[in-house]
C-alpha cells in the first residue's frame, strides 16, 4: 500500500506518514488497511496540529488539517499516541475499530527495535560508534555498535521502544526524564537529529 | 586600531566600560559589559563566552539537534574577538564604549559559523578579484506607543501604533510627524556612533517607518544595521515605546529589508555601468546579476529566516513573490537601477525585516560570485507587474520548508559559502519549522500566532 504525503508536508503529516508506513509492515494491519475506504482525522490535544488520512484501495493520502469528509476525528496526544475522544465512532463503528488497529500496531521488543534502529542510523554523520542501552525495568543491557561505549541510554522498556521506534526525540525524552543519558553535547545533538529524522521517516522504515 | 593605541583611545573618550556585541545566526546581539581593565587585558584575543551564545535559537536554547565540528563540546568557551576598528563611544552614557566582535575558537581560530566571519570571507573573495562591494540596507520597522512590558502583558493584542491615519498610506508626513520625537533621539544616537543616516519616512502604513543608511562596505553596513536596530530598541525602551522587526506583526503591510549593492574597482569607480552598451549594463553586471537570479530561490532561506517572514508573501502586498528581475520595477524580486554610472545598482527586494544582515549580504554576494565564476547568462527581463501572474511564472519559495529545500539543492551557493555552513543553517531552519508546528503555531490561520509574537516580537 502506498502512503502519499501532501506537497510541502508539515511535521505531523511526515510523522504520521512514517508511523503508518511502519504499521503497514505488519501483514494483518496491511490487510486491514487495504479493506478500508474513507477518511479519518487526528486532532492534537496539545497544539493546533491536525492531519487527515484518506484511504482508497491501495493508497493512503495524508494532508494537513481536518477534511470535511473525515468520518471520524480522533483527539490525540501525539507524544504518547493516547486518544482522549473519538468523534463519529458511533456512526462509523467498524471503520473506527479499524482505525484504532492501524494506529496501535504491535509493539516490538525493545531489543528488536534497537537492532532496526541501529541499521537505520549507524552510518549517519557524527554518530557515536557504540551506544549502550539499559532497560531499567530489569537492568538488561544491549549494546549497539562495537568498541568503546560513547553513549549510554537508560529507560523503561516502553520508553526505549518509543525512542527506537521513531516516537520520541532523543533530547526531548531526556528533558522530560523519560530516558536518562550519559553523552557528550556533540553526541546528544547528533542523536537528537537522527531521532527527529527517524520520527519523520527520513531514514527509511 | 592597534591594541597598543587602545589605552590612549579609552583615555581620550573617558571610557570605563566596553560593551561587546556579536551577532548570532538568528540575528540577536550577544555580548558583555566589561570593565576597561578586563577588556584591555583580554586583547587581542578577546573574552570568553559560552559556546551556546553562538549556537542557540531564539528561545535561548542551545542547538541540540545539529552539530558542527567547530563547536565546543560540553558547552565549553568560545571567544568574542573585538574588531577594534569598530570601537565607538556610546555618546549617551559617557563611561561606555561599544565594540563589534567575531566569534572565534578558544585559540583564536575563525569560526565558520560566525555570521560576521561568513560575510567577511565572501567579501574577501570579491576583493581578491580586484572589486569592491558597496551596499546599504533599508530598515523597515513598526513603532508602537506602548512599552514592551505593556504589549507583552496584553499578549500583543490591541497593538497601539504610532500614527493615526488608519488606512494604508505611504510617505505621509502627518503620520511621520507623530514619530518625530522618537526618531529625533534615534538619529541623534546614530550620529554619536558615527552611523550616517540618509533619510527616514513613514513607509506603507500607520506605525511603519523606514530608515535609510549611507552605503558602505558590506561588513561595515551589516555592523551599522545591527547597531541601528539596537539603538532603535534602546530609544524605544527609554521612551516607554516599542519597535519590532518582525516581518508581519499585524494584518497591515509587512516589513522588508531591501538591500542595495553595486561593484566598484579598488579606486571606487563604478563597474556595473557601461556607457557603450545600449542598455548601459556592463557584462560584469550581467554575470553578477545572473548569479543572484540563479541562486535566488535558495537564498530565500537566508533572506526570509523565520516562519513570520513568509506571511509577507502575497500578491499585491508590495513584497516580491516571483523569480524575476527588471529595470526600475518595484514588483520584481531584483530591481535594477541604471540611471547614472554612480547610481547603477541592484536593489534586492526579497529580504524580510527579520533577516540577519551579515548572512543576507553574504548569500547575495555569494550568488554574484557564482555568476562571475560560471559566467552565467542573465534570464529575460520581466517588464510587467509581477503580481497576480498565471501559474506558469515561477514563484519564490513561500514557506520556510520550501526555501530550505531549495537551499539544500543549490550547488552554487554551497561552493561559495561552504557546504558545512549551508547544512548547519538548513538544520536551524528545520528546527524553526518543527518548533512552530509542534509548539502551537498554525500556518493556515491568517492571524499572527501567539507563538510568533512571543518568539520574534522583541528579539528579532
Amino acid at each position: 500500500m502506498q502512503v502519499v504525503l501532501e506537497q510541502d508536508p508539515v511535521p505531523i503529516v511526515k510523522i504520521m506518514g512514517a508511523q503508518l508506513r511502519r504499521a503497514l509492515t505488519h501483514p494483518d494491519i496491511l490487510k486491514t488497511a487495504t479493506s478500508m475506504r474513507g477518511s479519518f482525522a487526528l486532532r492534537s490535544t496539545t497544539d493546533p496540529q491536525q492531519v487527515t488520512v484518506a484511504l482508497a484501495r491501495d493508497r493512503m493520502t495524508l494532508t494537513r488539517g481536518i477534511a470535511n469528509d473525515a468520518g471520524i476525528i480522533i483527539h490525540i496526544d501525539f507524544r504518547t499516541n493516547d486518544s482522549t475522544k473519538v468523534d463519529g465512532r458511533w456512526r462509523h463503528p467498524l471503520f473506527a475499530l479499524k482505525v484504532a488497529k492501524l494506529l496501535k500496531p504491535p509493539t516490538p521488543k525493545w531489543t528488536d527495535a534497537a537492532k532496526r534502529f541501529w541499521e537505520l542510523v549507524h552510518a549517519q554523520s557524527g554518530m557515536p560508534g557504540t551506544v549502550k542501552l539499559v532497560c531499567t525495568d530489569d537492568d538488561r543491557e544491549y549494546v549497539m555498535g562495537d568498541g568503546h561505549i560513547d553513549v549510554e541510554i537508560y529507560g523503561a522498556a516502553s520508553n526505549l521502544v518509543r525512542l527506537l521506534n521513531g516516537s520520541m526525540v532523543f533530547m526531548e525524552g531526556a528533558y522530560r526524564g523519560e530516558i536518562k543519558i550519559l553523552a557528550s553535547l556533540e553526541h546528544t545533538a547528533v542523536l537528537t537529529e537522527v531521532s527527529k529524522k527517524h520520527m519523520m521517516g527520513e531514514l527509511g522504515i | 586600531m592597534e591594541a597598543a593605541a587602545i589605552q590612549d583611545w579609552l583615555d581620550r573618550h573617558h571610557v570605563e566600560v566596553v560593551r561587546t556585541h556579536a551577532t548570532t545566526l538568528d540575528g540577536p546581539g550577544v555580548g558583555k559589559y566589561i570593565r576597561r581593565s578586563k577588556f584591555t587585558k583580554s586583547l587581542p584575543m578577546g573574552h570568553g563566552i559560552c559556546e551556546s551564545a553562538l549556537s542557540m535559537d531564539l528561545t535561548g536554547s542551545p542547538h541540540l539537534s545539529h552539530w558542527h565540528p567547530q563547536r565546543e563540546d560540553n558547552l565549553g568557551d568560545l571567544l568574542l574577538k573585538p574588531d577594534l576598528e569598530t570601537l565607538v563611544s556610546d555618546g549617551i552614557d559617557p563611561q561606555v564604549a561599544h565594540c563589534i566582535c567575531n566569534f572565534t575558537s578558544p585559540d583564536g581560530e575563525e569560526l565558520r559559523l560566525c555570521p560576521r566571519s561568513t560575510l567577511q570571507r565572501v567579501v574577501a573573495e570579491v576583493n581578491d578579484l580586484g572589486f569592491r562591494v558597496r551596499a546599504t540596507c533599508e530598515l523597515e520597522f513598526y513603532l508602537f506607543r506602548a512599552s514592551y512590558v505593556a504589549l507583552r502583558e496584553n499578549e500583543f493584542r490591541d497593538l497601539s501604533l504610532v500614527g493615526t491615519i488608519p488606512h494604508p498610506t505611504v510617505y505621509l508626513i502627518r503620520n511621520a510627524y507623530q514619530a518625530t520625537s522618537f526618531m529625533r533621539e534615534v538619529t541623534k544616537r546614530l550620529g554619536l556612533k558615527d552611523i550616517v543616516w540618509e533619510s527616514w519616512n513613514e513607509e506603507a502604513g500607520v506605525g511603519q517607518l523606514e530608515l535609510n543608511l549611507e552605503p558602505s562596505d558590506p561588513v561595515r553596513m551589516a555592523d551599522n544595521v545591527v547597531l541601528t536596530k539596537q539603538i532603535l530598541y534602546e530609544v524605544a525602551v527609554d521612551q516607554d515605546m516599542a519597535v519590532t522587526f518582525m516581518a508581519k506583526p499585524s494584518k497591515s503591510l509587512a516589513s522588508g529589508m531591501h538591500i542595495h549593492h553595486s561593484l566598484t574597482d579598488s579606486s571606487a569607480n563604478p563597474l556595473f555601468h557601461d556607457p557603450d552598451s545600449p542598455d548601459r549594463r556592463s557584462s560584469l553586471l550581467r554575470n553578477w546579476l545572473a548569479g543572484i537570479m540563479t541562486t535566488l530561490p535558495a537564498a530565500v532561506s537566508y533572506l526570509c529566516p523565520t516562519i513570520n517572514s513568509y506571511r509577507r508573501f502575497a500578491d499585491f502586498s508590495a513584497a516580491p513573490i516571483t523569480h524575476t528581475w527588471g529595470e526600475d520595477n518595484r514588483s520584481v524580486a531584483l530591481r535594477l537601477i541604471t540611471k547614472s554610472a554612480e547610481a547603477t545598482r541592484i536593489e534586492h527586494r526579497v529580504g524580510a525585516s527579520d533577516l540577519n544582515p551579515y548572512l543576507a549580504m553574504a548569500v547575495i554576494i555569494a550568488g554574484g560570485l557564482a555568476g562571475l565564476r560560471n559566467k552565467l547568462e542573465l534570464p529575460q527581463e520581466f517588464r510587467k507587474i509581477a503580481w497576480g501572474l498565471p501559474d506558469k511564472y515561477e514563484r519564490l519559495p513561500d514557506t520556510i520548508s520550501k526555501a530550505v529545500n531549495a537551499l539544500r539543492n543549490d550547488a552554487l551557493l554551497k561552493e561559495v559559502m561552504g557546504e558545512d555552513i549551508i547544512d548547519y543553517w538548513a538544520k536551524t531552519r528545520d528546527s524553526e519549522w518543527l518548533a512552530f508546528h509542534a509548539q502551537g503555531g498554525n500556518l493556515e490561520s491568517r492571524d499572527i500566532s501567539d507563538w510568533e509574537y512571543r518568539r520574534y516580537f522583541e528579539l528579532i
